[in-house]
């Protein structure tokens, strides 16, 4: 269950509760970074691993709110496990509309942070497994020419060999190898999983009708 | 009407008394002379007297009939020849001229004098009618001190006889409380020459004793010397009561308002207690973790249990200092270290002026006076000028938020605090409308926090006041009597 390679970041102004937090974080057996700011957490170093964010509301310059809006407008996709000292109902509404995994108002039980931590880095992984997949199938894509491109257009809509061949004023022998290559270089192990790709990749439909 | 027609016909009948008492006394004096042979002049001299008498006692008419009635005898039983009138001689002229002009004029001499002294009297009846009736207890003094003169009021008010008052001057109706002080006052005030204004209770003739305000200010002769003393004394007591009561509502609103501050302090409090309690919580987790590991990391633990004992005292603290904040202490005034006072409000209120972005400053003068104050009350005004402070700064985005807290000694014997903000500022507000009970600015406030800390200040004889800065914000500032 505890991932080594896992982080988790926490920011909290009041130096106790940061401490302590890491202190419990670490104790559960994982890796943590704390930051007294939200400023210095945006200047630290993004790390290529698992992680989520345990955050303070209202901290003084840029708030937890704040931050969590920064995040996403630049990008940075760590799920977000928010924390506060009085949780009122229209900022808990508002982070967890935001995307936020969950909202802990101090002081809270162990688990219900740690539970809360494990489910945040499981998000993050699925993202990450989600990206990396969608890196993957995009590079395949990439590595397709202009006119195998246009044969699989086609075929994913539905088309048959022969009606590929007149779309394109080709030879239905020359699709049929197009069509091959295709299948080759995406890795697809029949015509339903090319199709699924080309929903994931959203290629558009290239039939003309 | 029917009043001036009695006057009239006592008058008529005063005249023919007046006629009536003359013409006896010429009547009886010219008897008796003439039996007695007396010399034309002689007779002439009594005659002039008798004249005198009536002019003083009547008015010109009667006695310049008594004149001529005068002269008509002399010539007749008492210049040769007897029993007629003669006009031989110039001197038959000159004589009953001469008597005549004289006796005139001392009749309208007389007369004038006479209404002289009557108008005196109205004026002195007039006078004595206004200081008896005008409501206000009027009374004089010798320059020793010595009672010389009250007015009908005062008799009345207190219900001794004019001799009883003059006799003790008052003394004994002062209550026994104020006597000794009052006498000193009093004293003081004969000895220096100055007026005098003092409270003391007097006892009513109805036995109940009242507050009454007294001045007393002295009449000076041309060369400065002190002549005499008048005071008047007014009855202020329902008005000290109105006042008491006045004040008694004031410390009721006082009060309130303090809960109010107290209840947006709590939210503040809440979150000092919380952040402790939740790092002890979450120590507390992590020292178990260390120690149920499968190979327990007592280095961990002992950390974890370090940090405990360290927010177990933070927390401690906290409430340490509300405690202070809250502390009963009865409404006495007492010497008071204003500076400590200061701490105490900025140690409870930083962390929440922090959390609004704005940082606390102080800066105290080492060599301030103590102070003699209340200081739960001065607490309280502190605590509302910082917060206002806090608040003012809170909606100007871009400056610098700070809020400077300074103390000074002020004049000779007062010391200065002030609070000043770099905020929204006082432009066009009217700086004195600020302190009128139920004015605000702000959308939840009351309008009572300034009104109320004016109140307190005064109440210590301290002043309160607001001034724009050069720069950004305004500046609240008061003072407070030294220690004596």
């Amino acid at each position: 269950m505890v991932d080594p390679e896992a982080i988790v970041f926490v920011v909290d102004d009041d130096e106790s509760v940061r401490e302590s937090l890491g202190g419990l974080i670490r104790s559960a057996g994982m890796r943590v970074e704390t930051f007294a700011s939200a400023r210095q957490f945006l200047a630290g170093p993004r790390v290529d691993a698992p992680s989520c964010l345990v955050l303070d509301v209202h901290l003084p310059g840029l708030s937890g709110l704040d931050l969590q809006k920064r995040m996403a407008e630049g990008d940075i996709e760590i799920p977000i496990i928010f924390i506060t000292g009085r949780g009122d109902i229209p900022t808990t509404v508002r982070a967890m509309k935001a995307g936020a995994v969950e909202f802990l108002t101090k002081p809270f039980h162990d688990h219900d942070l740690l539970d809360s931590i494990g489910q945040a880095l499981e998000r993050d992984r699925t993202a990450r497994r989600r990206q990396a997949e969608m890196a993957e199938l995009r590079g395949r894509y990439e590595s397709l020419t202009p006119r195998e491109r246009e044969v699989m257009g086609l075929v994913v809509s539905g088309l048959l060999n022969k009606q590929v061949a007149a779309e394109l004023g080709i030879n239905e022998g020359t699709v049929k190898v197009h069509r091959g290559q295709v299948m080759q270089k995406m890795r697809a192990a029949s015509l339903a999983d090319l199709v699924r790709m080309s929903e994931k990749l959203e290629i558009p439909h290239t039939k003309k009708s | 009407m029917f009043k001036s027609d009695q006057r009239r016909i006592y008058g008529f009948w005063r005249s023919a008394a007046q006629f009536l008492f003359g013409g006896v006394i010429l009547t009886l004096l010219t008897y008796v002379c003439f039996q007695f042979q007396a010399n034309s002049t002689t007779v002439a001299l009594i005659y002039l007297i008798v004249i005198v008498v009536v002019s003083l006692t009547s008015s010109f008419i009667p006695a310049a009939f008594v004149s001529i009635v005068a002269y008509i005898c002399l010539d007749t039983f008492f210049t040769a020849p007897l029993f007629r009138p003669a006009m031989r001689e110039l001197l038959d002229v000159v004589a009953p001229v001469t008597f005549l002009t004289t006796s005139f004029v001392i009749t309208r001499l007389m007369s004038r004098v006479r209404k002289s002294f009557q108008e005196i009297q109205a004026l002195k009846d007039q006078l004595r009618l206004a200081i008896d009736t005008i409501p206000g207890l009027v009374w004089s003094a010798l320059p020793d001190g010595s009672a010389e003169f009250l007015n009908q009021r005062w008799l009345e008010y207190t219900g001794l006889s004019l001799k009883e008052g003059l006799d003790w001057g008052g003394k004994v109706a002062v209550h026994t409380d104020d006597l000794a002080r009052f006498m000193d006052e009093w004293r003081a005030a004969l000895a220096e020459g100055k007026p005098l204004e003092t409270e003391a209770r007097l006892r009513r003739a109805d036995g109940e004793y009242r507050w009454l305000l007294v001045r007393v200010v002295p009449l000076r002769d041309e060369t400065g010397k002190i002549v005499k003393w008048y005071g008047t004394s007014t009855d202020v007591e329902d008005l000290k009561r109105t006042e008491e009561a006045l004040s008694k509502s004031h410390a009721e609103l006082a009060h309130v308002t303090r809960v109010m501050t107290m209840g947006e302090l709590a939210a503040s409090i809440a979150h000092e207690v919380n952040q402790p309690l939740s790092a002890i919580m979450n120590n507390g987790s992590a020292c178990l973790r260390w120690l149920n590991g499968a190979a327990p990391d007592l280095d961990e633990a002992r950390e974890a249990a370090r940090r405990i004992i360290r927010d177990g005292n933070r927390a401690g603290e906290v409430i340490t200092r509300i405690r202070a904040l809250l502390r009963k202490t009865d409404t006495e005034k007492a010497r008071l270290d204003i500076n400590q006072t200061v701490r105490e409000v900025v140690m409870l209120t930083r962390n929440g002026a922090a959390r609004k972005g704005v940082t606390l400053r102080m800066d105290l003068a080492a060599d301030l006076p103590p102070v003699l104050g209340d200081r739960v009350q001065l607490q309280q005004v502190i605590l509302n000028l910082v917060m206002n402070g806090v608040e003012a700064m809170t909606s100007t985005p871009g400056r610098p938020r700070e809020l400077l807290i300074r103390s000074r000694p002020y004049e000779s014997d007062k010391a200065l605090v002030a609070v000043q903000d770099s905020g929204v500022g006082l432009d066009g507000q009217d700086l004195e409308k600020l302190f009128d009970a139920f004015y605000t600015t702000k959308p939840q406030g009351m309008g009572m926090g300034l009104a109320i800390s004016r109140s307190i200040v005064e109440d210590h004889g301290g002043r309160l006041w607001a001034s724009p800065n050069d720069g950004p914000g305004a500046t609240f500032q008061f003072t407070l009597l030294k220690y004596q």
